[in-house]
């Protein structure tokens, strides 16, 4: 030892790797178990949900067929179909269609959307989402994953819009 | 123990009750504090106090009553953990049928029920109490900070039970609630400067999902049953420990 200055002695060496080594360890296995708790796939592959025959809708009517299971309004007005997320964009409870007054009505903290998906009364501050609708086959087809939101302009998009009228089936 | 007791024989049923007690039993001054410290669960108490410290007036009992509540719903959880099966195609109905055909079991519900209710309102009269009287100034800083987090977790506790039951208040409770979790800033998908999508969010890790449902109701009955009150429990020790620690704030 002598005068000369030793950074680190060999029981230094020991102890202090010892105990960085146990922490690791400790601190991965912490995190090992924390990550357990997210799912590991992203997104499942695409749902094609049969939502029925566009003959069958007549203009203005809303289909809630998908929303117990899907969460999606299937609606029909004069130049087509659309589909519409059940899901309220204020704190995510799922939306009511009253035939009645036509609109969607959320059970939770009675926000209200038209039938377009707009927000009519609060405390929703976001139009409801569209999802992707298609026609094939005869059939219309939903895929709750792909959302379209109004905000950002989506809602032109081609997957948001199924041009239809009874005079282009007839 | 006096020279005589040591110099004679010792009888087994002495050795047992020395072994188990560590102290005499004749009511001596030091007996009176070893009683207290050699005892696991009352060594957290303090041998002595101040009488003033602990009049009724001053502490409301608020926080022996928080205790106390969390007691009764420990004692009565367990016992209804044995009738009760967190998955949704059972949940509701094992309560259903406790409620109606197990043996005092809508009186047992009803207690963890009304306790753990009232362990939440009692936690608030506890803290207003420990606000108002200024008993969370130095030196009792960091015990007032345990405490908060132990509010957190009694906040926990009940918001997790309450999905339990199964019922339509309870899922879109939970729906909500959920939902606002996913508002937490950096971890939560909607939240400011989120660092994660819906799929890798706080919300998500605590549904198992994107919505409520039976990976949820299992996550929230472990958290509920074993995660969240074995913290307060620990919490709740160290809260004692401090209060005996830093002294009884009351008046002389």
């Amino acid at each position: 030892m002598g005068r000369q200055v030793k950074l680190w002695g060999r029981r230094d060496f020991l102890s202090r790797t010892t105990l960085w080594g146990v922490g690791a360890a400790l601190l991965g296995g912490a995190l090992m178990g924390l990550r357990t708790l997210w799912p590991r796939a992203g997104r499942a592959s695409a749902l094609r949900l049969e939502a029925g025959r566009p003959e069958d809708f007549r203009v203005g009517q809303v289909s809630s067929r998908l929303l117990r299971e899907h969460w999606v309004f299937v609606v029909r007005d004069e130049e087509g179909f659309y589909a519409l997320s059940a899901r309220c964009t204020h704190l995510g409870c799922r939306l009511k269609h009253d035939s009645r007054s036509k609109r969607f009505h959320c059970n939770c903290h009675g926000s209200i959307f038209s039938p377009e998906g707009a927000v009519l009364r609060g405390p929703a501050s976001r139009h409801l989402e569209r999802v992707y609708i298609t026609l094939t086959g005869g059939r219309l087809v939903v895929d709750p994953g792909v959302r379209y939101r109004r905000e950002r302009g989506e809602w032109a998009s081609p997957g948001a819009f199924v041009p239809f009228s009874d005079r282009s089936s007839g | 123990m006096s020279g005589d007791d040591a110099n004679r024989p010792d009888p087994l049923g002495r050795q047992v009750k020395r072994s188990v007690l560590r102290h005499g039993c004749e009511d001596t001054p030091q007996n009176r504090v070893q009683a207290v410290l050699a005892n696991l669960f009352l060594h957290l108490h303090p041998a002595r106090t101040r009488r003033g410290a602990l009049s009724f007036h001053f502490t409301l009992c608020a926080g022996g009553i928080t205790f106390l509540l969390f007691l009764v719903t420990v004692i009565t959880g367990a016992i209804l953990m044995f009738h009760f099966r967190p998955t949704p195609e059972q949940a509701h109905a094992d309560l259903v049928l406790l409620s109606q055909e197990v043996p005092f079991g809508a009186l047992l519900r009803s207690l963890h029920r009304y306790a753990g209710d009232g362990m939440v309102i009692a936690c608030f009269v506890h803290m207003v109490r420990v606000l108002l009287t200024g008993s969370y100034k130095a030196p009792r800083e960091f015990n007032w900070v345990v405490g908060v987090v132990l509010l957190v977790l009694t906040l926990a506790i009940a918001f997790t039970g309450y999905l339990l039951p199964w019922d339509q208040k309870g899922y879109w409770a939970t729906t909500v609630a959920t939902n606002m979790v996913a508002a937490t800033p950096l971890l939560g998908a909607d939240g400011p400067g989120a660092l994660v999508g819906p799929d890798g969010d706080l919300r998500a890790a605590l549904l198992g999902g994107s919505a409520v449902g039976a990976p949820t109701l299992n996550r929230f009955y472990v958290l509920h049953c074993i995660v969240l009150p074995l913290g307060a429990a620990v919490l709740m020790a160290l809260h004692f420990w401090r209060v005996r620690k830093d002294g009884f704030s009351g008046p002389l």
